[in-house]
């Protein structure tokens, strides 16, 4: 039998917001047979894509679920949104950038309300940025210059498994001589994981004791050690004083942050007293902060929000006008209070990732979902409508972590629409609906 | 016993994303770690079966020990298994308490349901094809 084999390079890995750049993939007969460079959660990515997929659009009736037309997706789609009091427009997480500026404009023209899976990720941390800014920079200043990284509440290995190699700890570096014996790795988590094994120093904290453990560092730092207890949130002083002083040896300093920070106690709060930190060792040497941004194109999503409507997610045109309050338009609590009586999910999973309550919601209003491959949230849907998959099937732009937008590329041809094309044609219908009224 | 669940990533969940209904999702999402000593005070072993109790809703998960998990405490990966002990107030910030739902645990020998089963208590209609 013959078979036709084909190796495509540099593609763009659409998992985690590493945006990997550098994969390689096989092709046999149009199939994606063998994939390189990618960690394990990317291969499988790649690997498992096509077995996955939901063949086309399907409708729930009653109990049983029907099998549907584009068309009668598409339809639907239209007629449920125009007519919805309080639309959801949610996810927008794994989609490219050019989808996520269509679903800005379309919470717009049906006075719904846009929220990314940032909500429920890394929401917390910009309400840090917006009350005590960001000083952040590139991944490629960490590679090439920082000497001590922190990673705290975050577990790249499993999470992000080529940040260490491509950025950190296991990464050549242009200003260092040996990178790999210079850098020191300190990891701050309420648990023992892949990450703290590999550290150079290792905090564990007690579970929701972040900011205790931050406010005392701080004080270290500003030469106010006689003001920490012995003990902080089940870190002893003396390793708090010796991690003070290896943050204020390093030339160059990086904390990577992750959601057992924005999730936990104080929340933002957390956040701002960690910004603050690095505030304060900026006053000794230099030490910049990032978010750990966990899907591919979540920080787009905050990016293209922001162009539009002003505001980088949970923005809510009920009044005809952007209106942005967390807490309040974010789509957890939109659900909680039972207040959207359609849903327009995109890219993303509510049913695996959301408290019950708003599950529960989902599933009593109508709901319709883009997702190539039946998820959790397909089960509580009405109609899911499958779509080409950014990177495999589909090219666009996406943000990584660090805030470099990187073009994806297609490399196979499925016959699946793109999310793009599907959201234009129900933004256009929806606009020529609302013209007629 | 009392403890208080985190949840996070874990390379089986995250290599299975897109294959929610796979039993290698059902099984990686619905076992809890557990300190040994509490697992011992329960009175359960590896791979046996606790129910997990809070505001009178409960969920069946498997139980593994590991030494790592303080005592008091348990990691579930993150999913529905983890998202179903979570309530929805986020305190006004958007963010709910994923990491921090405390549950009482007891020993049992009910059945774990599949996440299809699980959407189904919460409204839905499982999808099998």
């Amino acid at each position: 039998m013959f078979h036709i084999e084909d190796k495509v390079r540099h593609i763009v890995c659409p998992y985690c917001g590493c945006l990997c750049d550098d994969i390689l993939v096989e092709l046999t007969d149009g199939r994606i047979s063998g994939v390189e460079n990618a960690c394990t959660l990317g291969a499988h990515k790649f690997l498992d894509d096509a077995d996955n997929r939901l063949k086309g659009p399907i409708m729930r009736k009653g109990d049983q679920w029907v099998d549907i037309s584009y068309e009668e997706a598409i339809a639907y789609a239209v007629q449920t949104l125009s007519e919805a009091d309080r639309p959801l427009l949610y996810g927008w997480s794994g989609c490219v950038t050019e989808t996520q500026a269509i679903g800005a404009h379309l919470a717009e023209l049906i006075g719904g309300v846009v929220d990314s899976t940032t909500s429920v990720c890394h929401g917390p941390s910009i309400l840090a940025i917006q009350e005590v800014g960001h000083p952040g920079c590139t991944l490629g200043q960490v590679k090439n210059r920082a000497d001590t990284i922190i990673y705290w509440g975050s577990n790249p290995i499993e999470a992000h498994p080529r940040h260490l190699s491509r950025y950190t700890n296991y990464a050549d570096a242009y200003f260092l001589h040996n990178a790999f014996r210079e850098r020191k790795v300190i990891v701050f988590d309420v648990r023992k994981t892949a990450t703290s094994e590999i550290a150079s120093e290792f905090v564990q904290l007690e579970q929701g004791g972040d900011y205790h453990v931050l406010s005392a560092l701080r004080a270290i730092v500003r030469g106010r050690e006689d003001v920490v207890p012995d003990m902080v949130a089940g870190v002893p002083k003396s390793q708090l004083i010796r991690v003070a002083e290896m943050c204020k040896k390093a030339k160059f300093g990086a904390l990577f942050f992750g959601v057992g920070v924005t999730m936990t106690g104080g929340k933002y709060k957390n956040i701002r007293n960690a910004i603050e930190f690095v505030d304060e060792l900026n006053r000794h040497t230099k030490w910049t902060i990032s978010p750990m941004r966990g899907h591919s194109n979540v920080y787009g999503s905050n990016e293209v929000f922001t162009w539009i409507t002003g505001y980088p997610y949970a923005v809510d045109y009920a009044r005809g006008i952007a209106f942005y309050n967390p807490g309040e338009t974010t789509a957890v609590d939109i659900l909680a209070r039972k207040e959207a009586d359609a849903a327009l999910i995109m890219a993303s999973d509510p049913g695996a990732h959301f408290p019950r309550t708003c599950c529960e919601h989902l599933a009593k209003i109508p709901t319709i979902l883009f997702d190539p491959y039946p998820s959790a949230t397909t089960h509580l849907c009405t109609v899911q409508i499958p779509c080409a998959v950014n990177g495999i099937d589909a090219a666009g732009t996406a943000y990584r972590m660090d805030g470099i937008p990187i073009r994806t590329r297609k490399f196979l041809e499925t016959g699946y629409p793109t999310d793009t094309s599907l959201m234009h044609e129900i933004y256009e219908q929806i606009r020529e609906r609302k013209e007629h009224v | 016993m009392k403890i208080r669940i985190n949840s996070g990533r874990t390379v089986i969940q995250g290599s299975h994303v897109d294959q929610k209904n796979s039993p290698e999702y059902f099984r990686e999402t619905s076992t809890i770690r557990l300190n040994p000593v509490d697992m011992m005070e329960i009175g359960i072993d590896d791979g046996e079966r606790i129910k997990a109790r809070t505001d009178n809703l409960s969920i069946v998960l498997r139980a593994l020990s590991d030494d790592s998990i303080k005592r008091g405490t348990g990691f579930l990966p993150l999913g529905p298994y983890a998202n179903f002990l979570v309530g929805g107030n986020t305190h006004s910030t958007g963010m709910p308490d994923f990491k921090e739902a405390d549950a009482d645990i007891e020993a049992t020998v009910d059945t774990i349901t599949t996440v299809g089963e699980l959407m189904q208590q919460l409204g839905g209609v499982p999808y099998r094809r």
